[in-house]
């Protein structure tokens, strides 16, 4: 027992070596990212914090396979995918990760259910096994009254609810939240850190970006990132299962 | 999967109104006018395909040669269809057909006049898909004086009457012949090039006509018909045609005289005429597949740039997809389902638009009636499932394909990749619309221009209030004299004259011509009232006119200028000139006549053919028409008068009459339709067009309203906003002209050279045309 639990501790989800992000554009060059070592482990729940424009948002999009790196080296579950393709990208994302955004980017011409219930449509679920798994998640995040509704029907704090919905519908190992309460009053705020909370405690790995000291303390440990180099690291909790 | 993204498309049109309205009308009107015009030219290209013999049918086509000229015609006369089989043993049978028009069908005491009374050989029903509902096929055409008729005929003619083995009087020429009704045939298709109310037997003709028409009369109304024996070869014909006309055919005044076979599904586009039944114009057939063509790239391009335009409002949509998980063929697959929805949605429109515009359009383009049914079969229900494939994808597949590209990270932000490039190719495509409108507007008023230039140049002859009455009955002819006196003192009539032609409507005749001891052996004649000079005020060049002091018009001839120089000025007035005429290959004279004068050009055939050289002699036995210039004051007044003084005269031919200057209109009616066409196909492209235009300009400012506001906030004025904005657009425009102009150009260039007599193309309605856009 005790060394499965030793195994599950040391089990590295993300694991980057000297990870660089260069935005070229016809006159300038900007590195976003610059030797980015970090080493993320299942379970744990991690948040970046720094300036406007260090670097936060490249790193979530880089962590979650939307963006690619530019040089160094992505290991995800001890896979190396820095060089994979966009569909090799897709393919691995849509399985284990879920995204929540600081401006909800809910689709408005879909309703409350059919935007939970995107995910599993590209996963290629049943119809049963969709059903199944929406209402789940709906009843989690409490916004099930709401299920006929269309975005722009909802406030801030329910929109960011169905978000979170949608994000953990497809029960991804790892949730990359960036600003989740950035748009949001501080009530339902406190609601959206308390939903990611939960997910932690069931096991969830999260990364979050973050402005706000308060919800940074949420986290095990807190990344600062200072043009495009992680300055500091300070552990808030530890890290047990 | 898919009812989510049919869902999500539909709420998406709802939410973007105007857009959805603008994509919608353009390609319904696009898809409609497409789909209008391949339904004509598929009728059109129908012609004659529902004869089972119909691989194996041909037309026989004439051609005389002389001097450097060749003429094709496909009046073959009687004698040749029993020669060809006899000759050709791989010619399993033959069809005589002629057609006297303008006769009359007396049935006990009513009489009607009939365009579209046949004699036909019996075979023509064994040859033929032409079914007998009533009669026996074998025997209804065997005798002479035998007919069969349509069932509209039949009805027309005896109403609820059985018209089997009753009889009917047809006249011809004032000659009088009882027909016995044998049997009722289907009604003719409407794709049918021949087109019969009746058929008469053939064998009725010797009777009729004497004995010559069917052995030595090479040039009548007698059109001939072949059809091969099975497995066959044309070409094995067609080798040893050339060889059988030089033995056997009256080559009359040409220099030699071939024939060839017209395979059947070719005659209704391309038999040269004179034609016996319907037929069509392949060249205004290519126009309209042109213009169709243009008009449904002109929508799937607007369909494309309101497409790629919107992609900046969903280009957060589509970084949220494909951060869930979208691949980029899930993604096309979206866009190309919601392309392919859209068109299928468009097509609506379109049926709507065809519905309720193409009986209207097709009776002002003077095409053959199409049934509706025509839509719902198979083949152009195969068109229009094509359609829409090739709309909903052409249209839908490129914007797919961008949006599809949009990297997620940028595309969540809406800041989209490849701005630079998409905006390229919209530029491009809005270039290429506008370019095709330009160029179809200056093609549209060239062509118009060309029109009323050929309807309004001077003929050399006063066409104004003049009423022409074709002469159908030799009683007419023979008592012209005194109608003319009668009618001269008719209060309103001006003057009378007469001849064997409609000036500037139909053609002349042939004479050979001998002169100081030349030759000349085909040379174009019209034979005329005296008068005819002075009513339609042609002027005389060198000479004098027939009336004028001469007492024996007889024996006097006119020439045109045309004439005088292609016989190398090398003839005198008062030269003596032997006329005559070749039949048999001999020389059979006519007359010895004294070249009296010169008459100034004029357009005795229509402004589609050049000048040619004319002789004129009076001879009332070849009267065809009778002329009368009536006054501009009282035209009812005068027609009503001259009514009253032919029905005095208790001719067999009822009253009709027509004004010459609608003939002369009606010779290019065809002319007419196809510019018709043009312009309703100019003024769609272009709504089209400038309906998608104004579309990109509405995105345009959607996009950059923060742009506009700061500009505003600056102290930028709505007018100088407006300048800024449409100015970009002036410029695609401005481009377009750049290609349009020199490819109207060409076209128009190269379409002029058919005509004789045409407008020089200045610059001015290229100015006229980019101003419009």
């Amino acid at each position: 027992m005790e060394s499965n639990v030793q195994k599950i501790k040391e089990r590295v989800m993300i694991k980057t070596k000297d990870l660089k992000k260069i935005y070229q554009t016809e006159e300038v060059e900007t590195t976003a990212l610059n030797n980015i070592n970090l080493d993320i482990k299942e379970g744990e729940y991690v948040a970046i914090m720094g300036p406007s424009g260090c670097g936060k948002s490249t790193l979530l999009n880089v962590l979650g396979m939307i963006d690619q790196p530019s040089s160094g080296e992505y290991y995800f579950f001890g896979e190396e995918i820095a060089r994979y393709s966009e569909r090799q990208r897709a393919n691995l994302r849509k399985s284990n990760i879920g995204f929540v955004f600081q401006s909800f980017n809910l689709i408005d011409e879909l309703t409350v259910y059919e935007n939970v219930e995107l995910p599993l449509l590209y996963l290629g679920l049943s119809s049963a096994e969709r059903k199944k798994r929406v209402s789940e998640a709906l009843e989690q995040m409490e916004i099930m009254a709401r299920k006929s509704h269309f975005p722009q029907q909802l406030s801030g704090g329910q929109q960011q609810r169905v978000a979170v919905a949608r994000a953990v519908v497809a029960h991804p190992k790892l949730i990359l939240a960036d600003e989740p309460t950035g748009n949001l009053d501080s009530s339902h705020g406190e609601e959206v850190m308390k939903l990611m909370d939960d997910l932690h405690e069931k096991g969830t790995t999260i990364i979050m970006v973050t402005h706000s000291p308060a919800y940074a303390e949420y986290s095990h440990r807190i990344i600062h990132l200072f043009d495009g180099h992680v300055v500091s690291e300070n552990i808030q909790k530890e890290f047990k299962i | 999967m898919y009812w989510n993204d049919l869902k999500l498309g539909v709420r998406r049109l709802r939410r973007s109104k105007i857009f959805t309205a603008i994509n919608f009308l353009g390609l319904s009107l696009g898809m409609g006018c497409f789909l209008m015009l391949s339904l004509i030219v598929r009728f059109e290209y129908s012609f004659d395909d529902f004869h089972l013999n119909g691989d194996r049918i041909y037309q026989m086509v004439r051609e005389n040669s002389w001097e450097n000229n060749t003429e094709a015609r496909v009046n073959t006369g009687a004698p040749l269809a029993p020669l060809l089989r006899r000759e050709f043993a791989s010619i399993q049978d033959t069809v005589r057909m002629t057609l006297f028009r303008g006769s009359f069908v007396n049935v006990e005491d009513r009489r009607f006049r009939e365009n579209k009374f046949f004699f036909a050989d019996p075979s023509l029903l064994r040859v033929f898909t032409f079914p007998l509902l009533r009669g026996d096929p074998d025997g209804a055409l065997k005798h002479p004086f035998t007919v069969v008729l349509t069932p509209q005929t039949a009805v027309r003619l005896f109403g609820d009457q059985d018209p089997i083995h009753a009889t009917l009087t047809y006249t011809l020429n004032g000659s009088s012949h009882d027909f016995l009704i044998t049997g009722i045939m289907q009604d003719i298709p409407r794709n049918s090039h021949l087109d019969f109310d009746f058929v008469a037997s053939y064998s009725s003709l010797p009777a009729m006509l004497g004995e010559a028409f069917m052995t030595r009369h090479w040039d009548s109304p007698t059109w001939t018909y072949v059809m091969l024996r099975k497995g066959a070869s044309p070409q094995s014909i067609d080798s040893r045609l050339s060889e059988f006309s030089d033995k056997f055919v009256d080559k009359w005044s040409f220099s030699s005289v071939t024939h060839r076979l017209l395979p059947l599904e070719k005659i209704y586009f391309e038999s040269p005429g004179p034609h016996i039944g319907r037929f069509g114009a392949i060249q205004y057939m290519r126009i309209m597949i042109v213009i169709a063509a243009f008009l449904l790239a002109i929508a799937c391009v607007n369909a494309i740039n309101l497409s790629t335009a919107q992609s900046v409002m969903r280009s957060k949509e589509i970084g949220v997809r494909k951060v869930i998980g979208a691949g980029k063929s899930q993604l096309i697959r979206q866009f190309l389902g919601e392309s392919l929805g859209f068109t299928f949605l468009s097509l609506g429109g379109a049926a709507l638009i065809t519905g309720l515009l193409l009986p209207s359009i097709l009776k002002s383009l003077g095409f053959q009636a199409i049934s509706g049914r025509a839509a719902l079969e198979p083949g152009f229900l195969a068109v229009i499932c094509g359609t829409i494939m090739f709309v909903g994808i052409g249209s839908g597949f490129y914007p797919a394909v961008v949006l599809s590209s949009f990297h997620p990270a940028s595309a969540i932000k809406s800041m989209r990749g490849g701005k630079g490039f998409q905006t390229r190719i919209r530029k491009t495509l809005v270039i290429f619309q506008f370019s095709i409108s330009i160029a179809l507007i200056i093609i549209v008023m060239l062509f118009s221009r060309q029109l009323d230039f050929l309807r309004n140049h001077a003929v050399g002859f006063s066409k104004e209030n003049m009423i022409v009455i074709p002469i159908r009955d030799y009683g007419v002819r023979d008592r012209f004299d005194l109608l003319k006196a009668r009618l001269a003192r008719s209060s309103r009539v001006i003057s009378v004259t007469a001849a064997s032609i409609e000036p500037g409507v139909t053609d002349q005749n042939g004479i050979g011509m001998r002169w100081r001891d030349k030759e000349k052996n085909d040379m174009g004649i019209i034979y005329v009232d005296p008068d005819f000079l002075k009513v339609l005020e042609i002027p005389l060049a060198v000479g004098r006119d027939f009336s004028a002091g001469n007492i024996d018009a007889a024996s006097s001839l006119l020439i045109n200028q045309t004439a005088f120089k292609m016989l190398e000025e090398n003839i005198d007035l008062e030269d003596d000139i032997e006329l005559f005429y070749r039949e048999g290959g001999k020389r059979i004279p006519v007359d010895h006549v004294s070249l009296i004068g010169i008459v100034e050009d004029f357009h005795f055939r229509s402004m589609s053919v050049p000048m040619q050289p004319i002789l004129m002699r009076v001879d009332s036995s070849r009267y065809r028409y009778i002329l009368i210039r009536i006054s501009s004051r009282a035209v009812e007044e005068a027609i009503s008068g001259i009514k009253q003084v032919w029905e005095s005269m208790n001719f067999e031919q009822p009253f009709e009459f027509t004004f010459l200057s609608d003939d002369m209109r009606r010779v290019f009616r065809r002319f007419q339709s196809l510019a018709e066409i043009m312009r309703i196909g100019t003024g769609l492209a272009v709504l089209i067009a400038c309906m998608g235009l104004f579309g990109l300009a509405a995105f345009s400012l959607l996009r950059r309203r923060k742009e506009i506001a700061i500009r505003k906030i600056l102290g930028a004025t709505a007018p100088g906003l407006v300048r800024k904005v449409s100015g970009e657009f002036l410029l695609l425009v401005s481009a377009a002209n750049l290609i349009a102009w020199p490819s109207a150009y060409w076209a128009v260039n190269n379409f002029l050279q058919k005509f004789p007599y045409r407008i020089s193309i200045d610059i001015g309605i290229f100015i006229a045309a980019a101003t419009l856009q």
